[in-house]
């Protein structure tokens, strides 16, 4: 979700044409968000992200994130250690020489997960592509966004660790009209776990 | 300049060369190297453990309380383990008994079970030798009541 946030944030010269890598007004610098998704383990997803852009083309974003599982072994076996915390902290970077109308974009974040003992960190970085329609109404604006992405993974219970590369596909769409942006996000991931994972963001220009 | 118009994308290329990305074929390296990715282990998932049902199933529900199988556990990870040799998986192997000979409780299901499947992972994956099948199957049963008993436990909360 932050690389999703953070490619939001990816430029500000008015130089830029598309509005692909920053999804956002282009008045306010700043933005927040929340999301609602799904997991394909059963887990709901509620979150809160804000992030904010700086003039050199790079945005950063950062995201709390909640799954609950609400399954019926979880809740028979896991009492208090049902619920996924995440946090990610994410960067993009907008990359001015590719012309339109594909946008480009750079990606890295560092996400930490945390279910009862159990630790996750990853790294993921990928490249994002992207490009803004303008809808007929002229008023909404359609930005599709497919980013492939490779992390560094470490799991961790106790003393016992594995690492291991994943490989993963975000999807995207946001749709904005002036300073208000929804769309939903998929991650889908090769082999990792979940396999998929589906939000839908609300948010806005803020600051 | 080069014109190849073997696929639409090239095709692409043909109209602007020095500008288009070879979008497909970033795209496909990655894939490649997705289906050839190891999954994710079962006890680094993130989602609620679940104890394995091929662990949970080798017995029959015991009254053994957690505490109670700790010196079996502990038995395994030393004498039972001796003869595994020093590959990871008999190393995690005995790291794991330890850990639950050690701190076994059944008060921590999620953990505890994360523990049980690493040490049923590392114990899957040891050589199928001849010599070391009665101590792979007495863990195995130890194993199998220690997920009993935790269920139990977890059940009793």
């Amino acid at each position: 979700m932050t690389l999703g946030g953070a490619l939001t944030l990816c430029a500000t010269r008015a130089a830029i044409p598309q509005e692909t890598c920053r999804r956002t007004s282009l008045t306010h610098p700043g933005w927040a968000a929340f999301h609602l998704g799904r997991t394909s383990t059963s887990g709901t997803i509620v979150g809160g992200q804000f992030g904010g852009r700086f003039h050199n083309g790079v945005g950063i974003a950062s995201d709390v994130e909640i799954a609950r599982f609400t399954g019926a072994e979880a809740a028979q076996f896991n009492q208090g250690y049902s619920d996924l915390w995440t946090l990610r902290i994410g960067g993009a970077y907008f990359l001015r020489q590719v012309p339109p109308p594909v946008a480009v974009c750079l990606t890295a974040s560092i996400e930490y997960e945390r279910l009862g003992d159990l630790r996750i960190l990853s790294i993921p970085a990928g490249v994002a592509f992207g490009e803004e329609l303008t809808l007929s109404s002229g008023a909404w604006h359609a930005v599709p966004l497919l980013e492939p992405r490779i992390a560094f993974w470490r799991g961790s219970v106790r003393d016992f660790t594995s690492v291991r590369p994943v490989f993963s596909v975000r999807g995207s769409t946001m749709f904005r009209s002036g300073d208000l942006f929804v769309g939903p996000i998929v991650d889908w991931a090769a082999t990792g776990y979940p396999r998929w994972t589906a939000r839908v963001r609300f948010g806005g220009t803020a600051f | 300049m080069t014109v190849n118009s073997r696929t639409p994308l090239m095709t692409l290329e043909c109209r602007a060369p020095r500008r288009s990305l070879p979008v497909a074929g970033l795209f496909l390296p990655l894939l490649v190297l997705g289906a050839c990715d190891p999954k994710t282990p079962a006890p680094f998932e993130p989602q609620p453990c679940l104890l394995p049902s091929a662990l949970v199933e080798a017995v029959q529900p015991q009254t053994f309380t957690p505490l109670a199988l700790r010196p079996a556990l502990l038995h395994a990870a030393g004498p039972m383990t001796a003869d595994f040799g020093t590959g990871a998986s008999a190393d995690t192997l005995r790291r794991a008994l330890g850990d639950l000979g050690q701190s076994f409780v059944g008060n921590n299901f999620d953990t505890e079970c994360r523990v049980l499947v690493i040490a049923w992972d590392a114990l899957s994956e040891l050589p199928n030798t001849p010599e070391t099948l009665p101590d792979r199957d007495g863990i195995r049963l130890i194993l199998s009541l220690a997920a009993r008993a935790l269920e139990a436990a977890a059940l009793a909360t």
